[in-house]
């Protein structure tokens, strides 16, 4: 997808091009952690890694992946870590250190966000991240931006010294548009790590000299991204303007457009730090601006601190006002609709009328919830649990993957975070008599899991906990991890089996079963209940997604290690 | 000159493969494109929707509600429950391919009547039936009842694109030993509609 010669055009994912963005930005090393809807950056790059000479690896976690990438950055690497927005929440203690301590050679976050949470459990909006760490972030419209912003986000992060969050959302990274490629440079994939201690050694001495430097980059940063070439003001007749950012300048563009409506519009490439005197430039002649952006009001805050400070006499609208929603994504008919509102103009179409159809629609059709694939081994897990737990009696703490779909089978009551579930199997038997029994899969047990486990078993917690091990990373597409036995590139890698963790660890029960033998199931899990103490049994029997389309790489591996 | 798709169905059924074809095709013309997709969770037998948008200058990467040219369904139910982003005067090409969700097949809710769909679907736009599957069948794969409705789709709708470049696309998207079955499927899709001759309303 991503190989060609410059001035070649392709339909290109949002992801793919940003994958392409970091071949041509000469990235020598991409750490990731799979994730809706981050996951197609990587996916990318580990197929054409080997032929690029590019270090490529999917980590255990979103933590583990940036401090790869700071390893790599820090060795003289241009380094990219790859995540969706609540990876950055398990990576954001190491985030924030690296905030701080900056960079020489460039190190580029890519945090993909969810509004409207598509294939998330919590909405969140990681602009947040960047005013909390004080890093300079980068936000596409197009997917032929997103390529082109990956250069310049490497170009500001070595002119400034700081990290850069490149930020797509689910409608770039899942959306196609055509990219145009550019040269793929030569890239280091090696060097020679410097100890700078006053900047890689963060103890509180160290850290009192580098809040002040974190200062001087975060104005640096402003500065440089005053030139961004990603912004711009699209000149219209009329007092009233509009700043939109990412993503939503689409949306205010084509709305516009369709109710024939003229107003100055900034289409604002950097959330973070804001470009104040293009800002200032821009608001000089108008009466008022409204700003249209998703989830939360990052660039509205910001933007009547700025019109208080300069003391520019414009009306600033957007959420805080309550003209602009502050939940879920954005779209043209919803832009459209609060355009019409704010100018006091007629909406483009009758949305009372759109918004009554989809009503009788809902009234005609059954929802169609996602469901477990035809044969899938969590599938026979749960009913095993049907027959052997009491509902009435048992917490079933469930976890992030193809398996928080039992709670369709009514064995999921309480399901948060990757790992989660294990930390809750810990915690419940403090505090009640009611059987607790944990779900997780194989790649979220390495990812957040094992603490959970080493928790109850130090603390003493009476539970159970299920690891549903399909021997792949499968919700998102069948990423290796610590269980399956290759990497990211397809080299083989030595399995660290879970039940060997668990045995590790002084488990009370450990045991292995195949999910499709009925009878061997309901016994280990009532033996495990009954068991005092932490018991572990894994259900492991291969994704039969993964077993159609790659059956060959799961024979192969048994045949190693056999 | 501007077109905007939507394209509904349930995982597995080829929508995205659908909807990338007419990008792909739209993109080697040298239009501006847009296709907008959903990962994920979608994927695991959900409902699937995609949207397909190009020409002189378009936008995001959705349609807006009220302003579908076509919507292209491979199923009723997800047909109707999409067909709130037809524009007015738009048309709907759907198959009548059944498909139960998952409070159907546990026997929690009943699916509903196919006449009720239909009269639906006939308040949002003027409704065509494609016997798609038949027709993939006939094609010699019941896989291609997606390319069996973007055939359909082309010959309702000047696509402002050559058929030529479409068969293209499909090549671009399909594996090599099931190229034929999905170019007699386009074309199976192109007759199915052009012996019924119905424009679509401007």
């Amino acid at each position: 997808m991503v190989n060609g010669s410059p001035g070649d055009t392709r339909l290109l994912l949002g992801n793919e091009a940003l994958a392409r963005g970091a071949l041509e930005a000469g990235v020598g090393s991409v750490s990731a952690y799979p994730g809706t809807p981050s996951t197609e950056i990587g996916d990318t790059l580990r197929e054409v890694a080997t032929e690029y000479d590019l270090y490529m690896e999917y980590a255990v976690n979103e933590k583990t992946a940036l401090e790869t990438a700071v390893a790599a950055s820090r060795s003289g690497v241009r380094s990219m870590a790859v995540m969706k927005h609540v990876g950055l929440n398990v990576a954001s203690d190491t985030f924030m250190a690296l905030a701080h301590s900056g960079v020489q050679t460039g190190l580029v976050l890519v945090v993909a966000d969810d509004p409207s949470m598509w294939s998330s459990q919590n909405e969140q909006d990681s602009r947040n991240y960047a005013q909390f760490a004080k890093v300079p972030m980068i936000v596409p419209a197009t997917p032929a931006e997103a390529k082109e912003m990956v250069p310049y986000a490497y170009e500001v992060s070595e002119a400034v010294g700081a990290p850069v969050i490149l930020r797509p959302t689910t409608r770039i990274s899942h959306s196609r548009g055509p990219v145009t490629f550019s040269e793929v440079p030569e890239r280091t994939t090696t060097g020679r790590f410097e100890p700078d201690l006053a900047r890689t050694v963060h103890i509180p001495a160290h850290g009192r000299q580098m809040k002040p430097a974190l200062l001087e980059r975060l104005e640096a940063a402003r500065e440089e991204l005053e030139g961004s070439p990603f912004t711009w003001t699209d000149e219209a007749e009329g007092s009233v303007g509009i700043v939109a950012s990412g993503i939503a300048y689409n949306y205010v563009r084509e709305a516009l457009d369709w109710m024939d409506l003229e107003a100055p519009v900034l289409k604002l490439s950097t959330p973070y730090p804001l470009p104040e005197r293009r800002l200032e430039a821009f608001l000089a002649d108008l009466d008022s601006v409204l700003v249209v952006e998703e989830l939360d009001p990052i660039v509205e805050r910001d933007l009547r601190v700025l019109v208080q400070q300069s003391g520019i006499d414009v009306g600033v609208s957007g959420k805080l006002d309550d003209v602009m929603p502050m939940s879920f994504e954005l779209a043209t008919g919803r832009v459209a609709q609060h355009l019409a509102d704010f100018f006091d103009v007629e909406p483009p179409v009758d949305f009372d009328e759109i918004d009554a159809a989809r009503a009788e629609a809902e009234e005609i059709t059954i929802p169609r919830p996602p469901e477990l694939c035809p044969g899938c081994p969590h599938e026979r897990v749960f009913t095993a649990m049907d027959a052997v737990f009491d509902d009435e009696e048992t917490i079933y703490a469930g976890d992030i993957g193809c398996y928080t779909l039992g709670v369709n089978y009514d064995k999921i009551d309480i399901q948060f975070a990757m790992g989660a579930g294990t930390g809750f199997a810990a915690g419940f038997p403090h505090f009640t008599d009611q059987q607790v029994v944990a779900t997780i899969g194989d790649s979220t047990f390495y990812h957040g899991g094992i603490p959970g486990l080493l928790n109850a078993i130090y603390n003493d917690a009476d539970t159970t906990i299920v690891v549903l091990d399909n021997q792949v990373t499968a919700m998102t597409g069948h990423q290796p991890n610590p269980g399956t036995g290759w990497r990211a590139t397809g080299e083989d890698a030595e399995r660290i089996p879970i039940e060997d963790i668990a045995e590790a660890a002084g488990a009370d029960f450990v045991d292995v079963v195949v999910p499709y033998e009925t009878e061997s199931v309901e016994e280990t899990l009532a033996e495990a209940a009954a068991t005092e103490g932490v018991s572990v049994v894994v259900a492991r029997a291969p994704c039969v997604l993964f077993k159609q389309e790659h059956g060959e790489r799961l024979a192969a591996i048994d045949k190693l290690e056999a | 000159m501007e077109h905007n798709f939507v394209i509904a169905g349930v995982g597995g059924q080829g929508v995205i493969l659908a909807a990338n074809t007419i990008g792909e095709a739209a993109t080697a013309a040298g239009y501006e494109t847009r296709v907008g997709e959903i990962h994920g969770m979608s994927q695991r037998g959900g409902s699937v929707l995609a949207h397909v948008r190009y020409g002189d200058r378009v936008y995001g990467p959705m349609v807006p509600e009220g302003k579908a040219d076509v919507l292209l369904a491979l199923e009723p139910m997800e047909a109707l429950r999409h067909a709130h982003y037809l524009r007015e005067g738009g048309s709907v090409l759907v198959s009548f391919d059944t498909k139960d969700p998952f409070p159907v097949s546990t026997g929690a809710a009943e699916y509903p009547d196919q006449s009720a769909l239909q009269a639906a679907l006939e308040d949002r736009g003027q409704v065509l039936r494609v016997e798609a599957v038949d027709l993939a069948r006939e094609a010699g794969h019941p896989m291609t009842a997606n390319v069996v409705m973007v055939g359909a789709l082309s010959a309702l709708v000047d696509l402002d694109l050559d058929p030529a470049t479409l068969v293209d696309a499909i090549e671009s998207q399909v594996p090599a030993d099931a190229l034929d079955a999905n170019v007699t499927a386009f074309e199976l899709g192109r007759s199915a509609v052009d012996s019924r001759s119905r424009p679509l309303a401007p």
